[in-house]
């Protein structure tokens, strides 16, 4: 590639992506500006997946040019909304790069001149909403002043995680936690305090499974069942879903983008049945690095709710799964996901008096959204009732190694 | 009073010394004042003077010249 270390503004300029433009010069810039690593950059694979592949085969995608170089990228795929009796379609922004040598350039913004980053993500909203999406929503890393110049409103979402496995796993994590953060732990130590500190947990955790177990209702028959593809069966329940949580605003569950979004085979899907009729369902992610499972998505009706530590159960103890839940609280029902598991979850604390401490760590998301102007119905969104999870985010986070 | 604090500000996110400082210091002649540095100084400054700058002038405030007079005008 390259190298441009002084580029005037004049040569520099901000368009959309052509057909014929080489995607290998984004590809290249991804690997040289991903600050977590280069194994995380996007490739073709990627790319293509998120951006031609998607149930739309749409998506917009601004490049900053300059001498037929791309020296910046940003991306918008399609993203599927149910909102207060509405479904709508948002473009969800992903890939934002921008190559270090022309961070501190200028360009015109509205009669002014800014950093490019700022026309960059601009040029690509303005494009979706000329084609009529709805709302532009973001995920991103990317300083919230940027976004606050662009007129975007924050979404005041809280992030907690709760940690659902057997003794086996719970075990294991100790013991990586240990000989990754003191090395004085490895060897013998390690397996001894590892051993000591899983059991100062062995209460706890068998306090709230018993008093689980005995408050149940021992009527209905629960099921937990693998199964592969969103077919036909699963539109009952989303109707069901949506007509119990009209209020919500939230990825549209349908087939078509599920199937997309789940079609990699490292998903692990469970449908969650009682007494034969399908209430829910879990989908799971390995995460390589800690042989761990991520939750992508959970959802089951209102009504079974509290049924959800029990699931938990059965997949850490019978399929024995270590499962880590980000919970993104910002409405009343995410909360009572997180009200459910936070009594069955452990905290991992290093120090063995902390045994029932429930102490979490506890981080805000930088998630925004802009709503396109333009549209002849104007879209009032609440806040507070944003139902978000994992599975809103960018399919390439998906697709990391 | 502002003169000076604003340029200890800048001096610290944009990592260069206080004399460099000028009316016409700006993205064009100081390496470091990327978009990144710009936001930190923006907060860094809204933080320091108990302000809030709107998106205009989130975008407007690039040089220290125009930095110094939208500060003047709102902490009067």
């Amino acid at each position: 590639m390259k190298k441009c270390s002084n580029i005037a503004i004049k040569n520099m300029h901000i368009r959309l992506l052509k057909k014929n433009d080489d995607l290998n010069q984004i590809f290249e810039l991804c690997k040289q500006n991903m600050m977590i690593g280069e194994n995380y950059a996007t490739t073709y694979d990627i790319w293509d997946f998120q951006y031609n592949k998607n149930p739309l085969n749409k998506s917009w995608n601004s490049v900053v040019e300059h001498e037929e170089q791309i020296l910046g990228h940003i991306g918008l795929y399609p993203l599927p909304l149910r909102g207060p009796q509405k479904f709508f379609l948002a473009g969800s922004i992903s890939n934002g790069v921008l190559s270090e040598s022309i961070r501190n350039k200028l360009l015109p913004f509205k009669d002014k001149k800014t950093f490019s980053i700022i026309p960059l993500i601009d040029n690509c909203a303005s494009s979706a909403f000329g084609d009529g999406i709805d709302i532009v929503f973001v995920h991103s890393t990317i300083h919230p002043m940027i976004w606050k110049a662009l007129k975007y409103k924050n979404i005041d979402v809280t992030c907690k995680t709760t940690y659902h496995t057997g003794l086996k796993g719970l075990y294991q994590k100790y013991h990586n936690l240990l000989c990754k953060k003191r090395v004085i732990f490895n060897g013998v130590l390690g397996i001894i305090f590892s051993a000591i500190l899983t059991l100062t947990r062995v209460l706890p955790m068998t306090v709230t499974r018993c008093s689980h177990f005995l408050t149940k209702n021992s009527n209905r028959d629960i099921s937990i069942c693998k199964f592969d593809v969103f077919d036909n069966n699963f539109k009952c329940f989303f109707d069901q879903f949506n007509d119990a949580n009209k209020t919500l605003v939230t990825y549209d569950r349908n087939i078509e983008y599920l199937n997309w979004k789940f079609s990699q085979t490292q998903f692990k899907k469970f449908k969650i049945n009682i007494n034969n009729t399908l209430v829910g369902y879990l989908v799971l992610q390995k995460n390589n690095e800690t042989n761990d499972f991520d939750v992508i998505d959970y959802i089951i009706l209102n009504k079974h709710l509290n049924e959800t530590q029990f699931i938990f159960n059965q997949l850490s103890l019978t399929e024995g799964m270590s499962i880590s839940f980000t919970h993104f609280l910002s409405c009343e029902y995410s909360e009572s996901i997180y009200n459910e598991l936070n009594k069955q979850g452990i905290t991992l604390s290093l120090n063995p008096a902390h045994m029932f401490s429930k102490k979490q760590k506890i981080t805000k998301a930088p998630i925004y959204f802009k709503i396109n102007n333009m549209t002849n119905s104007p879209i009032m969104l609440d806040e507070r009732s944003w139902f978000i999870s994992p599975i809103f985010f960018t399919p390439s986070y998906f697709l990391r190694p | 009073m502002n003169e000076q604090k604003i340029k200890s500000i800048m001096s610290t996110i944009l990592k260069i010394s206080e004399d460099e400082i000028h009316a016409e210091s700006s993205p064009d002649n100081i390496k470091t004042w990327d978009s990144l540095q710009h936001m930190n100084l923006i907060l860094g400054l809204e933080q320091s003077f108990g302000i809030t700058f709107d998106d205009e002038e989130i975008i407007q405030l690039l040089s220290y010249e125009i930095i110094l007079a939208i500060i003047n005008e709102k902490v009067q």
